[in-house]
Protein backbone atom coordinates (compact mmCIF):
# COMPACT_ATOMS: atom_id res chain seq x y z
CA UNK A 1 0.00 0.00 0.00
CA UNK A 2 1.64 3.13 -1.47
CA UNK A 3 1.74 6.44 0.80
CA UNK A 4 0.53 9.53 -0.84
CA UNK A 5 1.94 12.75 0.16
CA UNK A 6 -0.85 16.13 -0.06
CA UNK A 7 -0.29 19.66 0.69
CA UNK A 8 -2.46 22.32 1.89
CA UNK A 9 -2.41 25.31 3.69
CA UNK A 10 -3.25 24.01 6.72
CA UNK A 11 -2.82 20.22 7.89
CA UNK A 12 -6.97 20.05 7.78
CA UNK A 13 -6.63 21.21 4.88
CA UNK A 14 -3.95 18.92 2.92
CA UNK A 15 -5.84 15.89 5.06
CA UNK A 16 -9.07 17.21 3.56
CA UNK A 17 -8.12 16.91 0.02
CA UNK A 18 -6.11 13.56 1.04
CA UNK A 19 -9.70 12.41 1.56
CA UNK A 20 -11.51 13.88 -1.40
CA UNK A 21 -8.82 12.63 -3.96
CA UNK A 22 -8.51 9.28 -2.61
CA UNK A 23 -12.40 8.80 -2.19
CA UNK A 24 -12.19 7.25 1.77
CA UNK A 25 -13.11 8.89 4.81
CA UNK A 26 -10.43 10.17 7.12
CA UNK A 27 -10.99 7.70 9.68
CA UNK A 28 -9.87 4.89 6.95
CA UNK A 29 -6.19 6.99 6.42
CA UNK A 30 -3.11 7.21 8.07
CA UNK A 31 -1.53 10.39 8.40
CA UNK A 32 1.76 11.66 8.98
CA UNK A 33 2.34 15.72 9.40
CA UNK A 34 5.66 15.91 7.55
CA UNK A 35 4.77 19.60 7.98
CA UNK A 36 3.24 21.82 9.33
CA UNK A 37 2.27 25.15 7.84
CA UNK A 38 3.78 28.34 8.76
CA UNK A 39 2.11 31.64 7.86
CA UNK A 40 5.04 33.84 6.87
CA UNK A 41 6.43 37.38 7.65
CA UNK A 42 2.92 39.11 6.00
CA UNK A 43 1.65 36.29 4.26
CA UNK A 44 4.97 37.11 1.62
CA UNK A 45 8.27 35.92 3.10
CA UNK A 46 8.56 32.60 4.57
CA UNK A 47 4.93 31.22 3.73
CA UNK A 48 4.71 27.59 4.19
CA UNK A 49 1.85 24.96 3.03
CA UNK A 50 1.13 22.05 5.35
CA UNK A 51 2.57 18.79 4.10
CA UNK A 52 0.86 15.48 4.83
CA UNK A 53 1.63 11.86 4.18
CA UNK A 54 -0.90 9.24 3.99
CA UNK A 55 -1.52 5.81 3.71
CA UNK A 56 -4.66 4.41 2.78
CA UNK A 57 -5.52 1.87 5.52
CA UNK A 58 -6.01 -1.71 4.97
CA UNK A 59 -8.54 -3.32 7.11
CA UNK A 60 -8.36 -6.50 5.62
CA UNK A 61 -4.64 -6.44 6.70
CA UNK A 62 -4.97 -4.32 10.05
CA UNK A 63 -6.54 -7.64 11.32
CA UNK A 64 -4.39 -10.21 9.97
CA UNK A 65 -0.84 -8.46 10.26
CA UNK A 66 0.80 -6.82 7.83
CA UNK A 67 1.96 -9.19 5.46
CA UNK A 68 5.50 -9.46 4.04
CA UNK A 69 7.30 -11.77 1.27
CA UNK A 70 7.50 -14.40 3.65
CA UNK A 71 9.90 -16.95 2.24
CA UNK A 72 8.31 -19.34 4.53
CA UNK A 73 5.60 -19.81 2.51
CA UNK A 74 7.23 -19.06 -0.76
CA UNK A 75 10.63 -21.08 -1.19
CA UNK A 76 7.57 -24.16 0.36
CA UNK A 77 8.01 -27.67 -1.77
CA UNK A 78 3.91 -28.21 -2.83
CA UNK A 79 3.90 -31.40 -0.90
CA UNK A 80 4.53 -29.32 2.45
CA UNK A 81 1.71 -26.70 1.60
CA UNK A 82 -1.01 -29.47 2.70
CA UNK A 83 1.09 -29.57 6.16
CA UNK A 84 1.04 -25.82 6.35
CA UNK A 85 -2.66 -25.30 5.82
CA UNK A 86 -3.44 -27.97 8.40
CA UNK A 87 -1.18 -26.24 10.67
CA UNK A 88 -2.78 -22.75 10.61
CA UNK A 89 -6.19 -23.63 10.54
CA UNK A 90 -7.04 -25.96 12.88
CA UNK A 91 -3.48 -25.75 14.72
CA UNK A 92 -1.41 -28.51 16.36
CA UNK A 93 -3.56 -31.55 15.72
CA UNK A 94 -3.97 -31.49 12.72
CA UNK A 95 -0.06 -30.16 11.93
CA UNK A 96 1.22 -33.38 12.62
CA UNK A 97 0.47 -34.24 9.49
CA UNK A 98 4.23 -35.61 9.38
CA UNK A 99 6.58 -37.28 5.92
CA UNK A 100 6.56 -40.43 8.39
CA UNK A 101 2.73 -40.59 7.28
CA UNK A 102 4.02 -40.57 3.59
CA UNK A 103 6.74 -43.00 4.05
CA UNK A 104 4.38 -45.46 6.41
CA UNK A 105 1.78 -45.52 3.62
CA UNK A 106 3.80 -48.49 1.28
CA UNK A 107 1.98 -50.88 3.96
CA UNK A 108 -0.21 -53.42 2.31
CA UNK A 109 -3.58 -51.63 1.74
CA UNK A 110 -5.76 -53.78 0.25
CA UNK A 111 -7.98 -54.70 3.75
CA UNK A 112 -8.69 -50.94 3.75
CA UNK A 113 -9.24 -50.64 0.29
CA UNK A 114 -11.84 -53.93 -0.26
CA UNK A 115 -13.04 -52.14 3.09
CA UNK A 116 -13.65 -48.39 1.38
CA UNK A 117 -15.45 -49.64 -1.73
CA UNK A 118 -17.56 -51.72 -0.17
CA UNK A 119 -18.54 -49.17 2.08
CA UNK A 120 -19.14 -46.58 -0.75
CA UNK A 121 -21.34 -49.64 -2.29
CA UNK A 122 -23.23 -49.91 0.70
CA UNK A 123 -24.23 -46.03 0.39
CA UNK A 124 -24.68 -45.94 -3.19
CA UNK A 125 -27.20 -48.71 -3.43
CA UNK A 126 -29.17 -47.17 -0.41
CA UNK A 127 -29.84 -44.08 -2.03
CA UNK A 128 -30.22 -45.51 -4.37
CA UNK A 129 -28.25 -45.20 -7.34
CA UNK A 130 -27.21 -47.90 -10.09
CA UNK A 131 -23.63 -47.43 -10.15
CA UNK A 132 -19.64 -49.32 -10.13
CA UNK A 133 -16.81 -48.50 -8.12
CA UNK A 134 -13.61 -48.49 -9.35
CA UNK A 135 -10.60 -48.80 -7.17
CA UNK A 136 -7.10 -47.48 -7.73
CA UNK A 137 -4.27 -46.89 -5.22
CA UNK A 138 -2.04 -43.62 -6.71
CA UNK A 139 0.96 -42.45 -4.00
CA UNK A 140 -0.57 -44.02 -1.04
CA UNK A 141 -3.90 -42.62 -1.25
CA UNK A 142 -6.92 -44.47 -2.61
CA UNK A 143 -9.16 -43.18 -5.22
CA UNK A 144 -12.71 -44.61 -5.60
CA UNK A 145 -14.13 -43.60 -9.24
CA UNK A 146 -17.71 -43.97 -8.99
CA UNK A 147 -18.90 -45.09 -12.60
CA UNK A 148 -22.65 -45.37 -14.27
CA UNK A 149 -24.35 -42.49 -13.11
CA UNK A 150 -24.42 -39.53 -15.09
CA UNK A 151 -26.85 -37.70 -13.88
CA UNK A 152 -24.34 -35.55 -11.75
CA UNK A 153 -26.56 -36.49 -8.46
CA UNK A 154 -23.56 -37.32 -6.69
CA UNK A 155 -21.90 -34.12 -7.74
CA UNK A 156 -24.39 -31.66 -6.14
CA UNK A 157 -24.08 -28.21 -6.03
CA UNK A 158 -20.31 -27.17 -6.56
CA UNK A 159 -19.43 -30.95 -5.76
CA UNK A 160 -20.69 -30.96 -2.27
CA UNK A 161 -22.18 -34.45 -2.53
CA UNK A 162 -18.78 -35.82 -4.01
CA UNK A 163 -16.88 -33.80 -0.93
CA UNK A 164 -19.52 -35.10 1.33
CA UNK A 165 -19.29 -38.94 0.18
CA UNK A 166 -15.16 -38.60 0.56
CA UNK A 167 -15.80 -36.86 4.16
CA UNK A 168 -17.38 -39.69 5.46
CA UNK A 169 -15.36 -41.90 3.75
CA UNK A 170 -12.01 -40.90 5.49
CA UNK A 171 -13.89 -40.69 8.70
CA UNK A 172 -15.27 -44.10 9.06
CA UNK A 173 -12.10 -45.58 6.98
CA UNK A 174 -9.77 -43.94 9.65
CA UNK A 175 -11.66 -43.74 12.33
CA UNK A 176 -9.31 -45.74 14.43
CA UNK A 177 -6.49 -45.31 13.23
CA UNK A 178 -3.60 -43.34 14.62
CA UNK A 179 -3.15 -39.56 12.89
CA UNK A 180 0.24 -40.88 11.01
CA UNK A 181 -1.25 -43.75 9.75
CA UNK A 182 -4.36 -42.34 7.78
CA UNK A 183 -5.10 -43.54 4.56
CA UNK A 184 -6.24 -40.22 2.21
CA UNK A 185 -9.47 -41.27 0.35
CA UNK A 186 -10.41 -39.62 -2.62
CA UNK A 187 -13.78 -40.06 -4.53
CA UNK A 188 -14.54 -38.58 -7.43
CA UNK A 189 -17.11 -39.73 -10.39
CA UNK A 190 -17.87 -38.23 -13.98
CA UNK A 191 -14.19 -37.12 -14.20
CA UNK A 192 -14.81 -34.30 -11.62
CA UNK A 193 -12.06 -33.91 -9.74
CA UNK A 194 -9.74 -33.49 -13.00
CA UNK A 195 -11.89 -31.04 -14.41
CA UNK A 196 -12.75 -28.94 -11.23
CA UNK A 197 -8.45 -29.05 -10.98
CA UNK A 198 -8.50 -27.14 -14.53
CA UNK A 199 -11.00 -24.57 -13.28
CA UNK A 200 -8.41 -23.90 -10.50
CA UNK A 201 -6.05 -24.35 -12.55
CA UNK A 202 -7.51 -21.03 -15.29
CA UNK A 203 -8.39 -18.91 -12.30
CA UNK A 204 -5.13 -18.97 -10.57
CA UNK A 205 -3.32 -18.30 -13.64
CA UNK A 206 -5.85 -15.61 -14.51
CA UNK A 207 -5.61 -13.75 -11.08
CA UNK A 208 -1.56 -14.01 -10.85
CA UNK A 209 -2.31 -12.54 -14.50
CA UNK A 210 -3.80 -9.53 -12.76
CA UNK A 211 -1.87 -9.10 -10.04
CA UNK A 212 1.50 -8.84 -12.24
CA UNK A 213 0.04 -6.32 -14.61
CA UNK A 214 -1.65 -4.34 -11.49
CA UNK A 215 1.01 -4.80 -9.13
CA UNK A 216 -1.79 -4.96 -6.83
CA UNK A 217 -2.66 -8.05 -4.71
CA UNK A 218 -5.54 -9.98 -6.22
CA UNK A 219 -7.84 -11.88 -4.06
CA UNK A 220 -9.22 -14.97 -4.83
CA UNK A 221 -13.11 -15.86 -3.68
CA UNK A 222 -13.10 -17.52 0.04
CA UNK A 223 -13.02 -21.92 -1.40
CA UNK A 224 -12.00 -25.19 0.85
CA UNK A 225 -8.52 -26.14 2.00
CA UNK A 226 -8.16 -28.77 -0.61
CA UNK A 227 -8.76 -26.22 -3.61
CA UNK A 228 -6.77 -23.27 -1.78
CA UNK A 229 -3.98 -25.94 -1.75
CA UNK A 230 -4.43 -26.70 -5.18
CA UNK A 231 -4.25 -23.02 -5.73
CA UNK A 232 -0.78 -22.53 -4.19
CA UNK A 233 0.70 -25.20 -5.59
CA UNK A 234 -0.05 -23.77 -9.23
CA UNK A 235 1.30 -20.95 -8.22
CA UNK A 236 4.41 -21.11 -6.58
CA UNK A 237 5.95 -22.46 -10.19
CA UNK A 238 5.61 -18.93 -11.54
CA UNK A 239 7.97 -16.63 -9.51
CA UNK A 240 6.66 -13.54 -9.57
CA UNK A 241 4.22 -13.82 -7.80
CA UNK A 242 3.80 -15.44 -4.52
CA UNK A 243 0.32 -16.42 -2.21
CA UNK A 244 -1.19 -16.52 1.19
CA UNK A 245 -4.28 -16.95 2.60
CA UNK A 246 -6.41 -14.86 5.09
CA UNK A 247 -9.63 -15.59 6.73
CA UNK A 248 -11.47 -17.97 9.18
CA UNK A 249 -13.33 -21.71 8.48
CA UNK A 250 -15.22 -20.98 5.48
CA UNK A 251 -14.33 -17.02 4.72
CA UNK A 252 -10.55 -18.37 4.28
CA UNK A 253 -9.41 -17.12 1.05
CA UNK A 254 -6.39 -16.81 -0.83
CA UNK A 255 -4.19 -13.38 -2.31
CA UNK A 256 -1.86 -13.26 -4.57
CA UNK A 257 0.89 -10.39 -4.24
CA UNK A 258 2.35 -9.65 -7.13
CA UNK A 259 6.87 -9.20 -6.10
CA UNK A 260 7.11 -6.60 -8.32
CA UNK A 261 5.76 -4.18 -5.60
CA UNK A 262 3.97 -0.82 -6.72
CA UNK A 263 5.97 1.95 -6.92
CA UNK A 264 5.43 4.84 -4.60
CA UNK A 265 4.37 7.94 -6.75
CA UNK A 266 5.51 10.25 -4.80
CA UNK A 267 7.88 8.73 -2.45
CA UNK A 268 10.47 11.90 -0.92
CA UNK A 269 14.08 11.79 -2.54
CA UNK B 1 -33.71 -43.50 3.64
CA UNK B 2 -33.51 -44.99 7.16
CA UNK B 3 -31.69 -47.36 6.21
CA UNK B 4 -28.79 -45.09 4.57
CA UNK B 5 -28.49 -43.11 7.80
CA UNK B 6 -28.63 -46.14 9.47
CA UNK B 7 -25.88 -47.78 7.44
CA UNK B 8 -23.06 -44.41 7.45
CA UNK B 9 -24.11 -43.82 10.93
CA UNK B 10 -23.21 -47.30 12.51
CA UNK B 11 -19.94 -46.83 10.29
CA UNK B 12 -18.99 -43.66 11.95
CA UNK B 13 -19.46 -44.55 15.74
CA UNK B 14 -17.93 -46.66 18.55
CA UNK B 15 -21.16 -48.69 19.32
CA UNK B 16 -22.62 -49.67 16.26
CA UNK B 17 -25.32 -51.50 17.87
CA UNK B 18 -26.76 -48.67 19.95
CA UNK B 19 -27.72 -46.73 16.39
CA UNK B 20 -31.36 -46.12 16.08
CA UNK B 21 -33.09 -44.24 13.24
CA UNK B 22 -36.62 -43.61 13.56
CA UNK B 23 -39.26 -42.36 10.86
CA UNK B 24 -41.82 -39.42 11.62
CA UNK B 25 -44.45 -38.89 8.63
CA UNK B 26 -45.50 -34.87 8.63
CA UNK B 27 -46.99 -32.32 6.43
CA UNK B 28 -43.33 -30.95 5.75
CA UNK B 29 -41.62 -34.28 4.85
CA UNK B 30 -40.37 -37.62 5.91
CA UNK B 31 -38.52 -36.70 9.52
CA UNK B 32 -35.22 -38.94 10.77
CA UNK B 33 -34.33 -39.18 13.99
CA UNK B 34 -31.06 -40.63 14.87
CA UNK B 35 -30.37 -42.20 18.01
CA UNK B 36 -26.92 -42.85 18.93
CA UNK B 37 -25.04 -43.58 22.33
CA UNK B 38 -23.76 -40.56 24.29
CA UNK B 39 -20.11 -40.69 23.94
CA UNK B 40 -20.98 -41.16 20.24
CA UNK B 41 -22.63 -38.12 19.83
CA UNK B 42 -19.09 -36.03 18.37
CA UNK B 43 -18.64 -38.75 15.80
CA UNK B 44 -21.66 -37.77 14.57
CA UNK B 45 -21.68 -34.63 14.53
CA UNK B 46 -17.82 -34.18 14.07
CA UNK B 47 -15.71 -30.24 14.27
CA UNK B 48 -18.26 -27.68 13.32
CA UNK B 49 -20.68 -30.60 12.78
CA UNK B 50 -19.12 -31.18 9.41
CA UNK B 51 -19.70 -34.67 9.36
CA UNK B 52 -23.68 -34.46 10.40
CA UNK B 53 -23.64 -31.72 7.53
CA UNK B 54 -21.97 -34.13 5.30
CA UNK B 55 -24.49 -37.14 6.39
CA UNK B 56 -27.42 -34.59 5.61
CA UNK B 57 -26.17 -33.90 2.13
CA UNK B 58 -25.92 -37.39 1.07
CA UNK B 59 -29.30 -37.92 2.26
CA UNK B 60 -30.36 -35.06 0.31
CA UNK B 61 -28.74 -36.55 -2.87
CA UNK B 62 -31.44 -39.46 -1.44
CA UNK B 63 -33.99 -36.92 -1.25
CA UNK B 64 -33.67 -35.86 -4.62
CA UNK B 65 -33.40 -38.89 -6.57
CA UNK B 66 -36.74 -40.58 -4.41
CA UNK B 67 -38.31 -37.06 -4.84
CA UNK B 68 -39.47 -37.13 -1.48
CA UNK B 69 -38.81 -34.62 1.13
CA UNK B 70 -36.74 -35.56 4.04
CA UNK B 71 -34.76 -34.06 6.73
CA UNK B 72 -32.76 -35.12 9.34
CA UNK B 73 -32.78 -34.84 13.46
CA UNK B 74 -30.21 -35.66 15.57
CA UNK B 75 -30.91 -36.24 18.80
CA UNK B 76 -29.14 -35.79 22.29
Amino acid sequence: MSHMEFTGKTVRDAIAKACEELEVDEALLDVEVLEESARGFLGLVGHRNARVRVRKRDVLKEVLEVERPDSRYTNIKPQEFSEIESFSKSGLEDGKITQEGALSENIDKSEIVSQAKEFLEGILCRIPVEAAVEVSVVNGSIELEITGDRSGLLIGKRGQTLDALQYILNKSINRETPLEEKTEIIVDTEDYRRRKQEILRDMALRMSQKAKKSLMPAALNPMPANERRIIHMILSEDKEVYTKSYGEGPLRRIIVYPRKAMPNKRRRR
Amino acid sequence: MKELVEFIAKSLVDYPDEVNVSEKETEIGLILELNVAQSDLGRIIGKHGRTAKAIRTVLNSASTKRKQKVSLEIIE
